[in-house]
């Protein structure tokens, strides 16, 4: 089966493989782990330290501590949410998932999993979870909210008597002598303790004790446990014994605000706050009491933020870390203690709050403490560590939680841009060409030398350079542009798509929010505007939720290429980025208008608020009010039954508002039970053909619909009905194209699709096929529309969109078998369109994939051979149920592409080459020649062989011409 | 939500007859361990059941319920083949799988358990073809021009040496051919073909020697080329 087409590739090159020393210079990778959810947890190892840290992205990490590099990492299902993180030695255990019933384990400096298993999950919602481990034999004990389960070489299970009455435990601790379950019940002010043999799993004792009802939450030191009553200001202890008749104690001579769990409960030490803003470290003491042994003095400014952690040697040290706003700049204060020293190293650290956010307890941000050594996690969701007012790595963990991100094109370098010729006068044009000619021998230089030595062009070089401090202009093939990228952070990006350097980090303001309300900031759209003369201006709109629930849309203009805001203009970029506000409410569309600078903006009553950075190109208002009849918007709309795809015209009712109003023109009706999820915007390109020429002369047209889209839908029924992809017309709704896909038990519809031209790709998984000659397995459905049969032709790309004709399409389709779930689909873009297009998936094993066009081509011949004219016009294969699953061509080849949530494409200036840059967990960009880099020289061309055998037929010709001269000579002499 | 709470309660209703399906990967010289296969996770169907690959090679799939799957290890550099699992109450069934093949009818093949061997590690990258001299020399086109060259000089000795007679076959048979190509070359086919099939040649065309020696000339000129 696979012989033909593997003689095909031998003879042929489908498959355009990436070079060894392509690596690294035409793509670059970014490793990510998302932002840290809790604390660090330092791990020492023989051989190196590693930083333990589950993050927001679903994600285990451990980074090495030498340089933040990642040392390993687990992806948990997205259905599988880590609950907690539990570290002892080398062991790493993670439960997750629903009723956090998943338990597994690994190796703290590998990453290898040594353990999955399945516990039994409780029927009601887990309550606590924790686990704790027993000494020397590799035994671990799991609470989970009445349960405990001994996993090891015994096994056995413990469930409390009486589940009902007894309140959920949250805290496991093993002495020697018993394992101790322990739950606060603030409802019915008691604390519960159970004691359990750790051997047999038979129940020693069950208690509870009565506490005040203002205890909301206590702290385990050892095997005591501690708790601070806000009411009364007291602290409260009790140690755990196996009998539970231990009483409580009090203490009243200070006023005691909260406790701080530092996650040093083995040696016994547990952070208070007074409430005077002192602070105190309290030792747990084998006979049951607790002491303070050292105080820090108040502060000035907010709370503090605590961190417990060991050093290599098992020595604890506890650091406190708060702000002062001293002058204009933050300042974060340090003091690291030691138990067993005498006062505490204090120290501080300058962190730019305008580029990594800040770090308070407000944020959820972290910290970690490894000796002398801090590891600060900011509300920008970067990781740094810090060693004596030293930053010695960071890593930006919002690069994982992109929201949107769109290619810019530099602009020309300086000694290239255009001059005004025409008010150029003699002279000052000689002078102009004297002054450029001083570049000339330099030029020469470089060019003679790049002759002799086959040495790639400059361009080449800046390209691949990790320098990003070079002058970002346009290289000649224009594979050098900036990224712009928001996060769900509220944090913008700049990166530089040669090196994947970051370029510009900005965070986004929050207007009136930012004082003293608070709010957060999430991208919706992105926008590249041409902007005056060869500058780009990026539009990024965002939603902005303030704390008191408000909603706003927000508006920041940035210039790509230093991060700065164009309007508001700012001089200023060490500041927060402020936007403008645009709609005071939610956003529901945005769409540019083709061909212009001109947002228009679709707030929740349907009025339409334009948007032109640019007014002296045209105003807004005349190009609204001119294009308003022929402007049809389609997008998703809420209803009671779900969300609906409904078209939208513009109008102006003076009566109404001063704004245009978008009001319901279609809707696109869908059988019963079937609601819209997405739509799919077509990637929109120059077309270079209008026709497909086939073998034997004739034309099938393209079906070339500007309005076009694809919606995808799902069934409510979960089981019987299926998923829905359509083509509609965005102007009238009418559907191009329809088919139903088998669902699979699945809860929810796994289709993507992507549409460009007359050319619909989708892939899903047929988990139906059980009738007899079927099959399961993922599919890939390629569809291209045409205007008819062969050489019908009814000039679908300028006809009106009501013309009859307009819904002739006749479809070509063709299924494939596909060996790989995907995430996420796009096609390649170039320049003109010329170059065929591929579609680069990203699959589930995390690699990004080129399918080339011309095994996805849906005229691909079943059952006969093509004929000689079809392979060598359309270069036709004969169809063949499965894809070849061929690794070369892999486009991420050896790198780990996590989790990708899109894949944007972006035109070079090579019409031969396209950029494509995948984001989701990690981000990761490449260079694609679809149909080879035809425009350029091949990398493989060897110049050395050219310049040699050059030279060899000159060698020839030398030695030669005297031969023959001589002989002609003697020829007429000999006549 | 109606529809998920539901949905729960009948997947409920089969974990009745729910199986682990457990099995073991293999190393092999593909893949000698663990640390070389990396993080892998082996699925059932697209993904819905799924076991990660311990340090051991060994997995596990918890509670499957009753029905026909796909099994297949999701690994980022290495094939594995893919299993036909038939779940049935209390345990499974294993048969061999071929990708694009029918479901059913089943195989007769039953394998005892389910232990995968890597089959391939893929290969991402090509190398470059660097310049090699030798590569170069080994060329057709460059053996045919160095061939030209050689005779280029060994032509006058070859003709000093040969036979007085054999030398004047030759000659008549490069005149002959060199006739027609300057037949061809003036359009005139007809008397080229001609010249080429008579056993004599033309007397016009053949006469003079000088011609038919700068021919010869060009065609050795030719050769080198």
């Amino acid at each position: 089966m696979f012989l033909p087409l593997f003689g095909l590739l031998l003879c042929n090159p489908l498959v355009l493989a990436i070079h060894e020393s392509d690596v690294g210079v035409i793509d670059w990778h970014k490793k990510l782990i998302g932002v840290p959810l809790a604390a660090p947890v330092v791990h020492h190892g023989e051989n190196g330290s590693v930083l333990l840290v589950p993050t927001a992205s679903n994600v285990l990490a451990a980074l090495n501590t030498t340089d933040g590099s990642v040392a390993w990492r687990y992806l948990f299902d997205a259905a599988d949410d880590i609950a907690s993180l539990h570290v002892d030695g080398d062991v790493v255990v993670a439960l997750s998932g629903q009723g956090a019933s998943m338990l597994r384990s690994f190796e703290a400096l590998t990453g290898l999993m040594a353990l999955e298993k399945r516990l039994d999950a409780p029927a009601v919602p887990s309550a606590g979870v924790d686990v704790c481990f027993e000494p020397n034999t590799g035994a671990m004990f799991t609470l989970n909210t009445h349960t405990i389960t001994r996993v090891g070489e015994v096994h056995w299970t413990w469930e409390a008597p009486d589940k009902r009455s007894v309140m959920p435990y949250s805290k496991l601790v093993h002495t020697g002598a018993a394992l101790y379950a322990v739950g606060l019940s603030q409802q019915s002010a008691s604390l519960h303790l159970a004691a359990i043999d750790p051997i047999t799993g038979t129940q020693i004792q069950t208690a509870w004790k009565h506490l005040p009802p203002s205890v909301s939450s206590f702290v385990l030191a050892g095997d005591i446990a501690v708790w601070v009553d806000h009411a009364k200001e007291s602290l409260g202890f009790i140690q755990l014994i196996p009998s539970l008749k231990a009483s409580i104690r009090t203490e009243k001579a200070l006023k005691w605000y909260a406790l701080v769990d530092v996650g040093l409960q083995k040696s016994s030490l547990v952070v208070a706050v007074l409430t005077n803003g002192e602070a105190r470290v309290l030792q747990g003491r084998e006979d049951g009491v607790i002491e303070s042994i050292h105080s820090f003095p108040a502060n000035d400014g907010p709370q503090s933020l605590f961190a417990g952690g060991l050093d290599k040697d098992g020595a604890p040290y506890v650091a406190r870390l708060w702000t002062t706003v001293s002058n204009v700049s933050f300042m974060f204060l340090l003091e690291i203690y030691t138990p067993g020293q005498e006062g505490a190293v204090k120290s501080f650290i300058l962190l730019d709050t305008y580029k990594h956010g800040t770090v308070s307890h407000v944020c959820r941000c972290q910290l970690a403490v490894d000796g002398t050594r801090l590891v600060i996690t900011t509300s920008t969701g970067a990781i740094q560590l810090w060693e004596q007012e030293q930053m010695v790595w960071g890593r930006e963990e919002a690069l994982a939680t992109i929201d949107v991100a769109a290619f810019v094109e530099l602009p020309l370098p300086e000694h290239v841009v255009k001059v005004g010729l025409g008010s150029e006068s003699f002279v000052t044009r000689l002078i102009r060409q004297i002054g450029d000619a001083k570049d000339f021998p330099s030029y020469a230089a470089a060019f003679a030398q790049r002759f002799v030595t086959g040495a790639p062009p400059r361009e080449e070089v800046v390209v691949s350079a990790h320098n990003h401090t070079a002058s970002l202009s346009r290289d000649a093939f224009g594979f050098k542009q900036v990224l712009v990228a928001a996060t769900a952070y509220g944090s913008v990006f700049g990166l530089d798509t040669a090196s994947g350097a970051v370029l510009w980090t900005r965070v986004l303001g929050l207007g009136w929010a930012g004082e003293g309300v608070g709010a957060m900031v999430k991208p919706v759209k992105i926008f590249v505007l041409n902007g005056e003369g060869d500058a780009k201006d990026v539009v990024l709109i965002a939603q902005r939720k303030a704390n008191n629930n408000l909603v706003d849309t927000v508006l920041f203009r940035i210039d790509p290429l230093t991060g700065a805001s164009i309007s508001p203009t700012e001089e200023n970029t060490e500041r927060l980025l402020q936007g403008t506000d645009v709609i005071a409410g939610p956003l529901v569309e945005a769409f540019l208008i083709p061909e212009s600078d001109v947002i228009i903006l679709i707030d929740e009553f349907f009025q339409v608020h334009t948007i032109n950075p640019y007014p002296d190109t045209e105003d807004s208002a005349a190009l609204i009010a001119r294009l308003a009849p022929n402007l049809y918007l389609p997008f998703l709309e809420n209803f009671s039954e779900g969300p609906r795809v409904v078209g939208h015209g513009l109008k102006l009712d003076p009566n109404l508002s001063e704004k245009h109003v978008a009001f319901r023109t279609w809707g696109l009706s869908l059988p019963p039970g079937e609601t819209a999820k997405t739509i799919v915007k077509p990637r929109l390109g120059p077309i270079a053909s209008l026709g497909k020429v086939l073998g034997n002369r004739t034309t099938l047209y393209k079906y070339l619909n500007p309005r076009m889209f694809v919606v995808l839908t799902q069934g409510t029924d979960a089981v019987a009905s299926g998923c829905g992809v359509y083509v509609v017309d965005g102007a009238k709704g009418s559907v191009l194209y329809s088919a139903v896909v088998p669902r699979a038990g699945s809860e929810v519809c796994d289709v993507h699709a992507t549409l460009t031209e007359n050319w619909l790709v989708y892939h899903y998984y047929e988990g139906a096929g059980l009738e007899d000659g079927e099959t399961k397995g993922w599919r890939i459905v390629t569809v291209e529309l045409y205007e008819g049969s062969l050489d019908e032709k009814t000039r679908s790309s300028d006809m009106s969109a009501f013309a009859v004709e307009s819904v002739n399409v006749e479809a070509l389709e063709q299924s494939y078998l596909f060996a790989h779930g995907v995430t996420a689909i796009t096609s390649t873009s170039t320049k003109f369109g010329i170059t065929s297009k591929d579609i680069i998936v990203a699959t589930q094993n995390n690699k990004i994939h080129a399918i080339p066009r011309r095994l996805l081509n849906p005229r691909r011949p079943q059952n006969r051979k093509p004929t000689a004219e079809e392979q060598q016009e359309e270069q036709l294969i004969p169809y063949d149920v499965v894809l070849p699953d061929d690794p070369r061509s892999t486009i991420s080849h050896n790198y780990e592409v996590a989790n990708t949530r899109n894949i944007i494409a972006s035109p070079a200036l090579l019409e031969s080459t396209s950029l494509v840059f995948a984001y989701g967990l990690d981000l990761f960009l490449t260079r694609v020649a679809p149909s080879s880099t035809f425009d350029i020289l091949n990398k493989n061309f060897n110049k050395a062989q050219l310049v040699l055998t050059v030279s060899g037929l000159a060698l020839g010709i030398a030695i030669a011409k005297p031969m023959v001269r001589r002989k002609r000579l003697r020829e007429r002499w000999y006549q | 939500m109606l529809a998920s709470v539901l949905f729960a309660l009948v997947s409920l209703g089969l974990s009745a007859f729910a199986v682990d399906v457990t099995g073991k990967l293999q190393w092999n010289e593909v893949c000698p361990g663990i640390a070389s296969l990396g993080p892998a996770k082996v699925i059932l169907d697209s993904g819905k059941y799924k076991g990660n690959v311990l340090r051991d090679g060994g997995f596990s799939i918890p509670d499957v319920p009753v029905g026909t799957y796909i099994l297949s290890v999701v690994s980022h550099d290495y094939v594995f083949d893919q299993l036909r699992v038939d779940v049935l109450e209390s345990t499974f069934e294993i048969r061999p799988y071929s990708v694009g093949t029918p479901l059913n009818p089943a195989s007769p093949i039953l394998l005892p358990q389910i232990s995968l061997l890597p089959r391939v590690q893929h290969v991402y990258l090509v190398p470059v073809d660097s310049f090699n001299i030798l590569g170069m020399l080994q060329n057709p086109m460059m053996l045919m021009m160095v061939f030209g060259g050689a005779m280029v000089f060994a032509m006058p000795y070859l003709m000093k040496n040969m036979d007085p007679e054999t030398m004047k076959e030759f000659k008549e048979s490069q005149a002959k051919v060199s006739g027609m190509q300057s037949a061809i070359a003036s359009g005139d086919l007809k008397a080229g073909i001609s010249a080429l099939m008579a056993d004599d040649p033309p007397p016009s065309k053949a006469l003079p020697a000088s011609p038919a020696a700068s021919k010869n000339r060009s065609n050795n000129k030719n050769k080198r080329r």
